[in-house]
C-alpha cells in the first residue's frame, strides 16, 4: 500500500508536494493542535457557564444559522462518510516498513495506539491482512477473570507474524483481570511471542503503562490532524463524493472554504477551532463536521436528499453547503459527579463496558450502575453499542476535560 | 480625680462623624468576612483537587487581614495614637486578658499562630486528640472539624500549645490510605504482595501519581499486610479503603489464603 498515492487520489487536490494527510509517528511526537487565544477564552467562558448552569440549555446559535437546515441523513452519509481508514493503515505500513520487512529473527512487538473512535482495531487488522498475519482475538471475559493461560498457549509459532487488534479487551480492571495482560506483556518483552503488532486504545494504553510499562519508542500513533490537514481531509472527502461543483461556505462569515490550503495560507477559522477542540482526532472532528453541515432552507430541495443546488453559466451543476457553529456539548446529569466519573472512566479504560461487568469492576451495585447509565444515555453522554456502554463522540471532549480536571488517569492524546 | 482626667485624655471625644466612621468600618469588616466565608467554600466546591483546597484554605487568611485592617483603622478613631497612650491601653488590655480571659486569649493567639504556621488549613484531614476529621472552618477561637460520622466538633486552637496536630494531607488534595489484612502465616508472601498491589491498581479510586506500597510484618499470630495507596481525592479515603478491603478479601480468599480469626495487634505501630 502506498499512503501518498492513494491520498492524492482521495483528496482530489493537486498539492502532491504538501505534507501527507495520514502520518504515523512515535507517540511522543504527537502534537496537539492549539486553539487561537480568543477561542481559548470563549471555550473557558462556555465551560464555566456549562459548569454552573447545568440544567439550563445553552443556545449559542446565530440568527443567520437558524435559516439553515441540517443535511438529510442520506446526503450527509454521502458527503461526510466514515473516514477511509485504509489510508491510515497504509501510513502505518510505511512507518513500520523496515520492521515489517525484517526477517523472522526480529522478534520485536510493536504497538499502534489509537485515539478514541479512531478505529485502531480496523487499521491493525487491515495491515495484518495485507501481510498475511494471523489475527488474534482477545480472550473471553471468563478467560480473563479465571486467568486462563490457554489463550496464550495457543499463540502462533514464533516464525509467524501476528496482530492483536484490541489490547483493551485483554484485561479487566479487576484484581483477577490483570494477570493475562502482565503475562502477555512479559512474553512480548522477552521475544517469546515472535513478531507481532498490537493495537490499543489510548486510554487503555495509559492504564497498561501503569501495569506493565513499555518503552514508548516501540509505540506509534496517527499524527494529530492540524487545521490545514483537517480542512484538506474533510473538504477533499466531500468533493470526491459528488460530481457537481461543491461550494462550501462559513455560515458565520459567508466566506468560501476550499480544500486546497497551500503553504503559508491560513486554514479556515472553522477548522482551526475544530482541530484544537478535537485535539487532532480526525474521527471526532468528522462527527462534529457532520453536525455542522447545513443547507439553506429557502433553496432546499423538496425531495430532501439534495443540498442547495443551482447551475453556473457554463451549465455545471453547483451545490452549496454551509458550515455552522460547533454543536452544543452535553453536560453531566445532576447528581453525584463521582459516581458518573467512575462509570465513564471504566468505559474509557476498557474500550466500552459490558453491563454484566458493572458490579465486578465498580464499587456500585448493578442496579445503581444501570440507573446511572440510563441517566448518562438520556443526557447524551453514553450509549450502548454491541453490548458495550461507550462514551458518545460528541461528549468525549467534555468528559475528558472533566476527568482530567479531577485528577483521573487520562490518555496522552 | 487626676487619674480619670488622664484616662479621659487617652480616649478621643467621639462626635457623630467619628461614630459613623467607626460603624462603617465595623459593618464593612463584618460584611467582608461573611462574604469571604460564604464565597470561598462555594468556589472551592466547584474546583477540583489542589485548586479547590487552596481557595478553601485561603479564607481564614483574608479574614485575619480584614480584622487587623479594621482594628488599625478603628483604633486611631478611639484613642490618641501616641506611644504613651498605646502602651497604657495595650498594657491594661493585656492585664485584663491575662487574668479574666486567659483561656480565651490563649485560643485567639493560638488561632493566629495556627494560621501563620499552616498547622491546619480548610480542607485538611487532621487528628486533634481523639478527634479525626476534615477541617471545615478556622474561627478566631476554634477550629471546626467534621468527622467521618458527620459530627461537628469545635476544638479550641489552644490545643496547639500542648498536643500534637496530625495532619494527613497537609494542604494536598490527597492523603495516604491504608487497608490492613491479617493472614494465617502459611502462605506465599510474594504472591500475596503481588495480589494486593493488583488490588490497589484495580480500585477505581486510585490516584496513579503516587506510589503503591505493600508492607509485610510477621507477628506471633500470623502475617500483617498493610496496603498503602492514595485516592484521587482525600474525601474518597473511606470509600477507597473499603474498596481495597473488599477487593483484597475476595482476591485472597480466591487464591486460597486463610485469614486469621483473631489477633492481638496494637494500634499506631508507626510502620
Amino acid at each position: 500500500m502506498n499512503a501518498k498515492t492513494k491520498e492524492k487520489d482521495f483528496s482530489g487536490s493537486d498539492d502532491s508536494d504538501s505534507t501527507s494527510l495520514w502520518e504515523c509517528v512515535p507517540i511522543s511526537d504527537y502534537r496537539v493542535p492549539t486553539a487561537p487565544a480568543d477561542k481559548v477564552v470563549t471555550s473557558l467562558w462556555l465551560s464555566i457557564r456549562q459548569k454552573y448552569q447545568r440544567n439550563q440549555t445553552v443556545d449559542i446559535e446565530f440568527k443567520k444559522e437558524q435559516e439553515l437546515h441540517a443535511l438529510p441523513q442520506a446526503r450527509l452519509a454521502h458527503l461526510a462518510p466514515s473516514l477511509p481508514w485504509e489510508y491510515a493503515a497504509a501510513a502505518l505500513d510505511a512507518t513500520l516498513r523496515d520492521w515489517l520487512e525484517s526477517g523472522p529473527s526480529n522478534h520485536r512487538v510493536a504497538f499502534f495506539i489509537g485515539q478514541p473512535s479512531s478505529a485502531h482495531e480496523e487499521i491493525v487488522t487491515l495491515l495484518g491482512r495485507s501481510h498475511g498475519a494471523v489475527e488474534i482475538a482477545p480472550p473471553s471475559i471468563e478467560q480473563i477473570l479465571s486467568r486462563d493461560e490457554s489463550w496464550l498457549n495457543h499463540w502462533p509459532s514464533s516464525e509467524t507474524f501476528w496482530v492483536l487488534p484490541k489490547l483493551e479487551h485483554c484485561y479487566l480492571r479487576h484484581a483477577n483481570g490483570l494477570d493475562l495482560l502482565r503475562r502477555l506483556m512479559s512474553l512480548a518483552a522477552n521475544g517469546r511471542l515472535g513478531k507481532g503488532l498490537i493495537g490499543c486504545d489510548s486510554w487503555a494504553w495509559a492504564y497498561v503503562q501503569r501495569i506493565s510499562p513499555w518503552p514508548s519508542a516501540n509505540a506509534v500513533t496517527l499524527q494529530a490532524f492540524d487545521a490545514q490537514r483537517l480542512q484538506r481531509l474533510l473538504i477533499g472527502l466531500m468533493k470526491t463524493r459528488t460530481e457537481k461543483a461543491l461550494h462550501c461556505h462559513s455560515a458565520k462569515t459567508g466566506q468560501a472554504i476550499t480544500a486546497s490550503v497551500n503553504e503559508g495560507e491560513h486554514p479556515a477559522k472553522e477548522f482551526v477551532e475544530l482541530a484544537a477542540h478535537c485535539r487532532g482526532n480526525a474521527a471526532l472532528a468528522t462527527t462534529y463536521w457532520r453536525k455542522r453541515l447545513r443547507l439553506h432552507a429557502d433553496k432546499d430541495d423538496t425531495s430532501g436528499d439534495e443540498t442547495t443546488q443551482e447551475d453556473t453559466d457554463e451549465g455545471e451543476a453547483v451545490e452549496h453547503v454551509w458550515v455552522g457553529e460547533m454543536p452544543n456539548e452535553p453536560n453531566l446529569p445532576p447528581g453525584n459527579d463521582e459516581e458518573f466519573f467512575l462509570l465513564i472512566h471504566a468505559m474509557l479504560l476498557h474500550g466500552g463496558l459490558p453491563e454484566s461487568l458493572l458490579a465486578d469492576l465498580l464499587p456500585l451495585s448493578s442496579v445503581r450502575s444501570l440507573g446511572l447509565l440510563a441517566q448518562l444515555q438520556q443526557f447524551g453522554i453514553a450509549h450502548c453499542a454491541n453490548g458495550r456502554w461507550r462514551v458518545r463522540e460528541l461528549a468525549y471532549t467534555t468528559v475528558r476535560k472533566l476527568l482530567g480536571s479531577h485528577d483521573y488517569l487520562i490518555d496522552a492524546f | 480625680m487626676p487619674d480619670q482626667e488622664e484616662i479621659g485624655k487617652i480616649f478621643k471625644g467621639l462626635d457623630a462623624a467619628a461614630l459613623w466612621e467607626l460603624a462603617i468600618i465595623v459593618i464593612s469588616a463584618i460584611v467582608l468576612t461573611v462574604v469571604i466565608q460564604r464565597v470561598a467554600p462555594w468556589v472551592a466546591s466547584h474546583l477540583a483537587g489542589r485548586r479547590g483546597l487552596l481557595v478553601f484554605a485561603i479564607a481564614p487568611y483574608f479574614r485575619l487581614v480584614i480584622i487587623l485592617t479594621a482594628v488599625f483603622m478603628a483604633v486611631p478613631l478611639l484613642i490618641e495614637p501616641s506611644l504613651q497612650n498605646m502602651v497604657a491601653i495595650l498594657g491594661s488590655l493585656g492585664l485584663a486578658l491575662g487574668f479574666a480571659l486567659k483561656d480565651y486569649a490563649s485560643s485567639l493567639i493560638a488561632g493566629i499562630v495556627a494560621i501563620g504556621e499552616f498547622n491546619y488549613r480548610n480542607g485538611d484531614w487532621v487528628q486533634l486528640g481523639d478527634v479525626y476529621g476534615e477541617v471545615r472552618h478556622i474561627g478566631l477561637r476554634t477550629v471546626e472539624i467534621v468527622t467521618p460520622d458527620d459530627s461537628r466538633v469545635l476544638v479550641p486552637h489552644s490545643f496547639l500549645w500542648s498536643q500534637p496536630v496530625i495532619n494527613a494531607n497537609n494542604g494536598d488534595a490527597r492523603l495516604q490510605c491504608i487497608a490492613d489484612f491479617y493472614l494465617h502465616p502459611q502462605h506465599d508472601a510474594q504472591q500475596v504482595r503481588m495480589a494486593l498491589e493488583a488490588v490497589a491498581l484495580t480500585s477505581p479510586y486510585l490516584y496513579f501519581g503516587d506510589p503503591i506500597a505493600v508492607i509485610v510484618k510477621e507477628e506471633p499470630w500470623g502475617t500483617h499486610y498493610r496496603l498503602k495507596a492514595y485516592p484521587i481525592d482525600g474525601s474518597q479515603q473511606f470509600r477507597f479503603i473499603s474498596d481495597m478491603a473488599v477487593r483484597g478479601k475476595a482476591t485472597l480468599l480466591d487464591s486460597g489464603v486463610r485469614f486469621v480469626a483473631a489477633n492481638a495487634i496494637s494500634q499506631n505501630q508507626g510502620w
